[in-house]
């Protein structure tokens, strides 16, 4: 992969020490095109992955794939909107997978559910949810090792009942910590 | 590959480590007095009288290399014995500090370049951040500034546009031949540059944040070195005094030299590897990296260098005032032949072949210097100022001021950037020790980094 080779010289070119800490900031919401960061519920109940036409989620290139991360930090904040005639309410959930699993909706291949919660948008409202998540060694290990893997994908579910409304992606970040000198032991 | 590295090891250690500058001279930013200590610059000065404005005899100690071992975070022994040591959380151990000291082995390094300087009070380790978003990559300190990234060591146009202008000799043997000619044996090594940088676009992106379509983000690797022995043959007189109105009678020197230089090892190198936007200004996570470059080398064995150049000089001297003007490669020629690997952008193995560099006509290399002795009613001063073209135009101005067996010096110039310089000597009964306060700007992390430099003169 041409972005590891890349930011692999950019890492030697930086030198540093070994306690020195490199922290990745990917701004997932960049790689989703303006037009595509609202999703529209329609009328029923069901359950909805967002974004991912074909429930594999969306795929962030994490330039590094190394054992070398001790932590991150995944924050995801949208708001939903109410545009139908009858109180729209649910439940959501941030999937997460490794780059090999193209469903990231099926518990089954290496995709994993967190950061849960409900709503309940009244009629005509709107209400902002968030999903911020701290990944280490003693929380969401799970999670981070699937960021360890390098490249992964994520999406949201949502779970609803309503008469129409929309969800629109306000922030998406994903940070990871690493020490590159525990690559050397 | 091996070879090459092997070359720039033995180049480094040889060259790298030869290449120096007199300590008094860096006490002066830099400034080459009139005297035979310049006739390599202008070669007039070999029949100078010696000790007029003072000489720089002392031998340079390494004591960068003393900096290296004392100071934990640039102490790479441990490692030796345990790999793990170096690289485990609390080691001290900082590249920077270390690449910082090892780049300059003859000065001891006050406060060397860190990776503390990205130290985030509020996790108490160095941070460094880097933002990838789809139209590009920031890489920053934990505030969000963009960190320059720029490593050099040497000069990377160490070898001039004209191949026949060889280094400096790290030493000479002189013979005198009498009839004011002479003959003089060196051993060259140096020339020696790497430099490790970003190219333009890349540099722009990286502070901007923003991605073109279709252009090439590259890493710029480049090197040079060369080692050889050379042989000159030289003639420099004094001609008749020449009557300056108002002044006095004014000494006159001319000389010329002839110099031949049998290469032994030669590398020129200039690479960069880099990624490719498509046309929305993404990288295209499929697209391999692109090598582009050439590496020229010879080794013994492996081809070799010769080539000969004249260089010729003129000083003139009233009243303990000198100026002179040396050219070295008035006329040269010179030809290597060597191993060339080449990458055209579309593999990233080298199409290998033997090549040859050379290089022949007017390139001339420029020294203008001028010094003059001012008594004054305690202790004596020298004043004095030099300017030069070779690869660019440096120069510097600065004095000496002596009182008893005390030398005190300070100087200012340019040179690749500013530099200043501040020294202090003491003359002894048949020794000398000079030293000198030297600065560059640390690599990396930016801010200005303070040496010192030392050299013993011995005398029997």
């Amino acid at each position: 992969m041409p972005r590891l080779t890349f930011i692999a010289l950019i890492l030697l070119l930086a030198g540093c020490s070994a306690a020195t800490r490199y922290t990745i900031n990917v701004n997932i919401l960049s790689f989703i095109p303006q037009n595509q960061r609202t999703l529209t519920i329609p009328s029923g109940s069901g359950s909805l992955l967002f974004p991912g036409a074909n429930q594999e989620g969306l795929l962030v290139p994490l330039p590094i794939g190394l054992d070398i991360l001790e932590r991150g930090q995944i924050l995801v904040v949208a708001t939903l909107s109410n545009t139908g005639n009858s109180t729209f309410s649910g439940s959501y959930e941030l999937r997460l997978a490794p780059e090999s699993d193209t469903n990231v909706n099926d518990n089954a291949g290496g995709d994993i559910g967190l950061g849960a919660g409900s709503f309940s948008v009244p009629v005509g409202g709107t209400q902002e949810i968030s999903i911020n998540l701290t990944l280490s060694d003693t929380q969401n290990k799970n999670a981070l090792d699937i960021i360890k893997g390098g490249a992964f994908r994520v999406a949201i579910r949502v779970g609803v009942s309503s008469s129409g409304g929309t969800l629109a992606l306000n922030q998406g970040r994903i940070s990871v910590t690493g020490r590159p000198f525990a690559v050397i032991k | 590959m091996n070879r090459v590295l092997t070359i720039l090891v033995i180049t480094l250690g040889v060259g790298g480590f030869g290449f120096t500058q007199g300590v008094r001279s860096l006490g002066m930013a830099g400034l080459v007095l009139p005297g035979p200590a310049a006739a390599y610059l202008n070669p007039a000065y070999a029949a100078f009288p010696a000790g007029l404005y003072g000489s720089d005899t002392g031998f340079q100690l390494p004591i960068g290399l003393l900096g290296l071992v004392l100071r934990p975070e640039s102490n790479p022994l441990p490692a030796f014995s345990n790999l793990s040591s170096l690289t485990n959380e609390n080691s001290p151990f900082d590249v920077l500090t270390f690449y910082d000291q090892f780049s300059h082995p003859f000065q001891f390094l006050i406060n060397p370049a860190s990776s503390k300087a990205f130290i985030n009070p509020n996790t108490g380790y160095p941070e460094i951040q880097i933002e990838v978003e789809a139209t590009g990559i920031r890489v920053t300190d934990y505030q969000g500034n963009p960190i320059q990234l720029d490593l050099g060591l040497g000069t990377p146009t160490g070898v001039g546009s004209s191949k026949a202008l060889t280094p400096s000799p790290i030493f000479r043997i002189p013979f005198s031949l009498g009839s004011n000619l002479y003959l003089d044996f060196g051993l060259y090594a140096g020339g020696f540059g790497l430099g490790l940088s970003p190219n333009d676009k890349l540099r722009q992106a990286l502070q901007s944040g923003g991605l073109e379509p279709n252009t090439e983000y590259a890493l710029i690797l480049s090197g040079s070195a060369q080692a050889g022995i050379s042989v000159a043959f030289g003639y420099a007189t004094r001609l008749p005094d020449v009557p300056i109105p108002d002044f006095g009678p004014a000494k006159l020197y001319a000389g010329t030299r002839g110099e031949a230089f049998y290469g032994l090892a030669y590398l020129e190198g200039n690479g960069s590897v880099g990624v490719q936007t498509n046309a929305q200004g993404q990288f295209d996570p499929n697209q391999p990296p692109v090598y582009r470059g050439s590496v020229f080398y010879t080794i013994p064995g492996n081809g070799s260098g010769f080539g000969a150049r004249a260089d010729i000089g003129v000083a003139m001297e009233s009243q303990g005032t000198t100026v002179g003007l040396g050219i070295r490669n008035a006329l040269g020629f010179a030809r290597w032949s060597g191993t060339e690997l080449r990458w055209d952008g579309t593999s990233s193995n080298p199409i290998s072949g033997q090549s040859e560099r050379s290089s022949f006509g007017f390139v001339p290399a420029f020294f203008l210097n001028a010094a003059t002795r001012l008594p004054l009613e305690v202790g004596a001063l020298i004043v004095g100022g030099d300017l030069g073209y070779e690869a660019s135009l440096f120069g510097r101005i600065g004095g000496e001021y002596s009182l008893g067996p005390a030398r005190i010096r300070a100087g200012l110039g340019f040179d690749n950037g500013f530099r200043f310089g501040l020294g202090a000597g003491f003359v002894g009964p048949g020794f000398t020790i000079d030293t000198a306060l030297t600065t560059h700007r640390a690599p990396i992390v930016g801010n200005t980094v303070f040496g010192i430099a030392l050299s013993l003169g011995l005398g029997f």
